[in-house]
């Protein structure tokens, strides 16, 4: 889980969808699972064309099955195990819907993180009209989660070699002294590296060289997108 | 708890978005208000410590472990808009790079944490600790109670929308969460513990050093809510004493209600069983509660 140049490792290759603004593949992605989750109610059938548009986007960002799949791989478990328990309640049919719904449901969000660079999917909320506060804030949380997680790594290193064991309430106390430990150094952090920030300049709203800019290949591929999965979504409510 | 893509019915998670993200704009706007804006990587580097502290996994035997949610933690340190900003990252990251719960879910996972657990927690907090004045019962309270109603109401999304029925999921689900809600009570006891001993004045809103016992409406609000929740959809379904008597004398056909009730029978019309009853219950208590605060603000004028 905590190999942060997974993140980012993919949105670099030279395919046409990388090369899409943020936004259009945003809303497309948000229409996607918004649409699915809608109109394919407890029918399996239904998904076919979602899954087509998902494996078209695939295909445009060159990103292989294996690692679309490896991905994939920690949010099986929970789906596996939901669907079952849907199995014994509504039938087997709701209970394959749902399944191959989360699983397309992912699946588009994987490949919208993996072919847009972080910076320029926040940007794109931002374009979005998601409040500036919790955009920044999402940018910090993805630049000092690493760090932080790392910290209480030392810190559960150091009290492991103290001989951490004993009764579980003495356990809870010292974890719980060590998640104090860990809000204050991550504190007097955030301090040190807004003194650093505004130090270089920081006024209030992060900056980025990137700029994009929204081109023909960007309308037409949202407007065909949309058009797609609204008559989809129509067409498999009649026929399916 | 993060409940995926393609469980809840649009019929749950569509309302649920909307809350949710009136509640993020609101907070928004009221940090952004009340703190100094350029401090926006302060509080993304404690958000982002808040996603670590949630990766905490602590013993509660069996061996099985359960890990820390926090929301009462951050809560009552940054205060409830601040900590449901950062607690709506955490879930928008998870979400997005983790795999970590769904996107038609979304605000469904931050009503039911965020919300429900920061928020509830929160008032729930300074309810106890401005009635009992005592601080670490109101910390451990609250801590369980975010921990446990999150949970309920998780189960209770999972529900209405066909997955489990209640009365399977709800008794599991709480069962699990009322242990692991007690080590997350001590740990965010010893953890506050820690922190208020090294910076002074910790708790957002409250103040340490003179404890004001007057009690305030919302924790009796929070505490009538869970009840109306939880309990009422196992209340008797049988007829109450006045019902038994007309219905044996004839004369419960005669009682025609002069205006159709918005919640016949205490179920909300198009919704069934216990979730019903239970929705029923929070606008009831809802509606009362109003009213109440209402005549009691007016009365309160009329005596000045």
């Amino acid at each position: 889980m905590f190999d942060p140049t997974y993140i980012d490792s993919y949105s670099n290759i030279d395919a046409p969808y990388q090369r899409l603004d943020a936004r259009g593949k945003i809303i497309v992605t948000l229409a996607f699972v918004v649409i699915m989750a809608v109109s394919v109610n407890d029918r399996p059938l239904r998904v076919i064309p979602f899954s087509l548009h998902v494996i078209f986007l695939a295909a445009i960002s060159r990103l292989s099955p294996k690692v679309l799949l490896r991905r994939m791989l920690p949010a099986l478990p929970f789906f596996l195990f939901a669907s079952l328990a849907l199995g014994f309640s509504k039938g087997s049919h709701a209970a394959v819907a749902a399944f191959l719904k989360a699983f397309f449901s992912v699946l588009s969000v994987i490949i919208l993180v993996s072919t847009t660079r972080f910076s320029n999917l926040l940007k794109g909320l931002e374009g979005l009209n998601l409040p500036t506060i919790l955009v920044s804030m999402i940018f910090f949380v993805y630049r000092y989660l690493f760090i932080i997680a790392d910290e209480y790594g030392h810190i559960k290193i150091a009290r492991e070699s103290r001989n951490f064991s004993g009764s579980k309430r003495w356990q809870w106390k010292a974890i719980g002294h060590s998640v104090g430990t860990l809000f204050l150094h991550s504190y007097e952090r955030g301090d040190r590296v807004y003194s650093a920030m505004v130090a270089r300049g920081y006024e209030g709203n992060i900056r980025t060289l990137g700029i994009q800019a929204i081109t023909r290949a960007d309308i037409i591929f949202v407007a065909i997108s949309v058009i797609y999965l609204l008559s989809a979504g129509l067409i498999s409510w009649k026929l399916l | 708890m993060h409940i995926p893509d393609g469980f809840l019915e649009p019929e749950v998670w569509a309302p649920l978005t909307a809350v949710s993200a009136s509640a993020i704009a609101y907070a928004s706007k009221k940090v952004s208000k009340n703190l100094d804006e350029r401090k926006v990587p302060l509080m993304g580097v404690i958000a982002a410590f808040v996603f670590a502290a949630q990766m905490v996994n602590f013993p509660i035997g069996g061996g099985t472990s359960g890990h820390l949610m926090g929301g009462v933690l951050i809560a009552t340190i940054m205060g409830p808009f601040a900590a449901l900003l950062m607690i709506s990252t955490v879930l928008i990251i998870q979400a997005l790079l983790f795999q970590d719960g769904g996107i038609t879910a979304l605000g469904a996972n931050i009503f039911n944490m965020g919300i429900v657990g920061a928020g509830l927690g929160y008032l729930t907090f300074k309810g106890l600790n401005s009635v009992t004045g005592n601080l670490n019962f109101a910390v451990f309270t609250a801590s369980w109670l975010s921990v446990v109603t999150a949970a309920g109401i998780a189960a209770a999304e999972l529900s209405i929308s066909g997955v489990i029925p209640l009365t399977v999921s709800l008794p599991a689900m709480t069962g699990v969460h009322a242990i692991i809600g007690i080590g997350e009570g001590a740990i965010t006891i010893a953890a506050l513990g820690l922190i208020s001993g090294v910076s002074v004045d910790v708790f957002y809103g409250v103040q340490t050093v003179k404890v004001q016992r007057r009690p305030i409406p919302w924790i009796l609000l929070a505490v009538s809510m869970s009840v109306a929740l939880f309990i009422a959809p196992f209340a008797s379904e049988f007829p109450d004493g006045l019902e038994r008597v007309a219905e044996s004398l004839g004369f419960l056909e005669r009682g025609t209600p002069k205006v159709t009730s918005p919640l016949p029978d205490y179920q909300i019309p198009g919704l069934s069983g216990g979730i019903s009853t239970s929705m029923a219950g929070v606008v009831g208590v809802l509606v009362t509660f109003g009213l109440a605060y209402m005549i009691i603000k007016m009365l309160r004028r009329r005596h000045r």
